[in-house]
């Protein structure tokens, strides 16, 4: 990616690729702005930016009326992370509420809704904090991991927090990783 | 111990590629005239490449302003003056603040179109040469020469009194004139001393009235469009000045020195003798006009005028018909004159200003490109780095 | 190549304010001068000023930096 970095007089006289990297990653605030700082942000097209991971190279510095910060036009590497439609995620269950399961996979939290956990009727056991199959008796509990298909996609890059993506677990080989192995064991005893 | 004029020359030589030339006379000129040491020489050649170098414009400035300004504030002093002034003998020429306006809007025609007609040689010497060139210039019609002409109804015909003083003031004979009127067809010409009666075959009154009119309009001899003429002793020759202008025709007269004749008309220069005589032209005639009212305006500034009412090779006008109204960019355009039009006929053309020139920017809120508004600055890494005080 | 007095003007603007900023001078500097502008000449005239002028030509082709 190319973008215009500033950086601002008090940071002359150091290392030059050091500062910008460190603005790349980090940033500071200018006037009211976020300058720099692209990890942990997220990109309108690119996705979640999870680490700047190397400058490729530093053009002069410009500068500009009015500010006597350099303006040096940077091209760098980063490492994003964008969910895809259909795509299959692991993560790991961070929260049960009664309506379903929130699953945090890379950067994300996904949420899987009650109906789409198993095909069995799911029932909210409060006192564990568990979402239970009411036949199978399958739980769900904070903690778990779990595999999943990623069915929409909502990213909102103004507010992170906003972004939204659902799962599902109710397809084959989905869901916790205990309920798949048993899944699988009991497929090869059919074929014995 | 003074130098002598030979080696001051010798000593300024090196000045020779540095200066301009006529920069470089002037100083040549005025140093052979004194007494002057090795070492003040020096000092002397020291400080004129210092002014110089100071008097250079400089990458950036705003020429285009400074021309304007230092026109503009002469032209100031103009407007409380007479309009027409009592010019060249007995001549009236538009001069002063009407003039430089006629010659900015590059009107068709001057109002008072003139022009000055120098001679060669052997005719500028020769008074009766001079005359000679004079009268075959100025444009002379039977009217000029009658003292009246009368429809004789009695016998149907038109009688022509010639004036006999004027005939001899222009040197022209009865006969001149029978023979020029034998271009007539279907009329009886006969001559009685200074009386010329000219007789139709079964003419009404109307056509009579015809005739004489006719008659009346009739071209003698001379260029068309010059209407007078007047022989001036000028220092050392005879210069002709005439009122009205007729350059192509002028410059065919026997006699007529080429090189030096000029008209006041920019129009007509550009037809005649091209665009770079025209810029030439309104270089001059500018430079005339504020002299002659004893103010003085640096010549690059007019320069500066006729180089932009000339580039592409037409002399246009500078405001909105000209100059201003063929700019590229809409918001320029609509900032000097009818906004409104301007900006509707972009919007419904769906034009794209790029904000290249000064007056766009300046709307948009933008640095200007123009002095330090045209410096781009750029970090030098190895100094952005360095921490240490030299 | 010497500079115009639009290039000093806007380099001695541009780089008082950098120092204004924050940025650290690159010449030994006392006490009687802790005004930027005057820093920023006496960079100038050393010609230690971190600043180059980028000059066009009409086609707005660069024309080789300069100082």
């Amino acid at each position: 990616m190319k973008e215009l970095v500033r950086v601002p007089p008090e940071r002359f006289g150091t290392k030059l690729e050091e500062t910008v990297m460190d603005i790349l990653k980090r940033g500071y605030d200018y006037r009211g702005r976020q300058e720099g700082g692209y990890e942990g942000r997220l990109h309108p097209e690119l996705g979640m930016i999870l680490a700047v991971t190397k400058i490729v190279d530093i053009e002069d510095g410009r500068v500009i009326p009015g500010d006597g910060a350099a303006y040096h036009p940077t091209t760098f590497e980063m490492l994003v992370f964008k969910p895809e439609l259909h795509e299959i995620v692991d993560g790991e269950v961070v929260e049960i509420v009664d309506f379903g399961a929130f699953v945090r996979f890379a950067s994300f939290d996904g949420l899987v809704h009650v109906s789409q956990l198993t095909d069995d009727f799911i029932v909210y056991d409060k006192k564990r904090g568990a979402l239970v199959g009411k036949e199978t008796r399958r739980a769900l509990e904070v903690g778990d991991r779990v595999r999943a298909r990623v069915v929409a996609v909502s990213l909102n890059p103004e507010k992170t927090k906003e972004s939204k993506i659902n799962l599902t677990m109710r397809q084959p080989a989905l869901g916790k990783f205990e309920w798949i192995m048993e899944e699988k064991q009991k497929a090869k005893k059919k074929e014995k | 111990m003074y130098l002598s004029e030979e080696e001051i020359v010798e000593r300024i030589a090196e000045l020779k590629d540095k200066l301009p030339s006529s920069l470089y006379n002037d100083l040549e000129r005025e140093l052979r005239r004194v007494k002057i040491t090795e070492e003040d020489l020096k000092k002397v050649v020291a400080e004129v490449l210092r002014r110089y170098e100071f008097a250079k414009v400089e990458p950036g400035e705003a020429v285009g302003i400074v021309a304007a300004q230092s026109m503009g504030e002469p032209s100031t002093q103009m407007t409380m003056r007479t309009f027409h002034y009592a010019g060249v003998a007995e001549l009236n020429v538009t001069l002063g603040l009407p003039r430089i306006i006629e010659i900015v809007d590059a009107r068709k025609k001057p109002s008072t179109p003139m022009m000055t007609i120098y001679l060669e040689e052997e005719y500028a010497q020769d008074r009766e040469k001079a005359e000679q060139v004079a009268r075959e210039i100025e444009t002379l019609y039977v009217r000029d020469v009658l003292e009246k002409s009368e429809i004789d109804l009695v016998n149907s015909r038109v009688n022509l009194y010639l004036d006999e003083y004027e005939l001899r003031r222009k040197k022209l004979g009865v006969e001149d004139i029978v023979a020029k009127l034998k271009s007539i067809k279907g009329v009886e010409i006969e001559e009685n001393g200074n009386v010329i009666s000219l007789t139709l075959s079964n003419p009404t009154i109307k056509d009579l009235r015809k005739l004489a009119n006719r008659v009346a309009d009739l071209h003698l001899r001379g260029i068309k469009d010059i209407t007078r003429v007047v022989l001036r002793k000028e220092e050392k020759e005879y210069v002709i000045y005439t009122e009205g202008s007729n350059l192509k025709d002028v410059l065919k007269i026997e006699g007529v020195d080429v090189t030096r004749t000029k008209t006041n008309d920019i129009m007509e220069i550009q037809r005649v003798l091209g665009i770079e005589a025209a810029r030439n032209a309104i270089i001059n005639e500018i430079q005339d006009t504020l002299n002659e009212q004893g103010l003085i305006v640096d010549v690059r500034h007019l320069m500066l005028v006729a180089d932009m009412m000339t580039v592409d090779g037409t002399v246009k006008a500078i405001g909105r018909h000209g100059v201003s109204g063929e700019k590229a960019s809409v918001l320029a355009r609509a900032a000097f004159e009818i906004t409104v039009d301007h900006l509707l006929q972009a919007a419904v053309t769906g034009e794209y200003d790029e904000l290249e020139g000064i007056v766009e920017n300046v709307i948009v809120g933008r640095p200007v490109k123009l002095g330090t508004g045209m410096v781009e600055l750029v970090m030098r890494r190895e100094l952005e780095e360095s921490k240490e005080a030299v | 190549m010497k500079l115009t007095k639009y290039e000093k003007a806007r380099i001695i603007g541009a780089r008082a304010l950098q120092l204004s900023m924050g940025a650290p001078p690159l010449i030994r500097i006392s006490e009687d001068m802790l005004d930027p502008i005057i820093i920023a000449i006496k960079e100038l005239e050393k010609g230690v000023i971190p600043i180059s002028v980028r000059r066009r030509m009409p086609e707005k082709k660069l024309l080789g930096e300069e100082e």
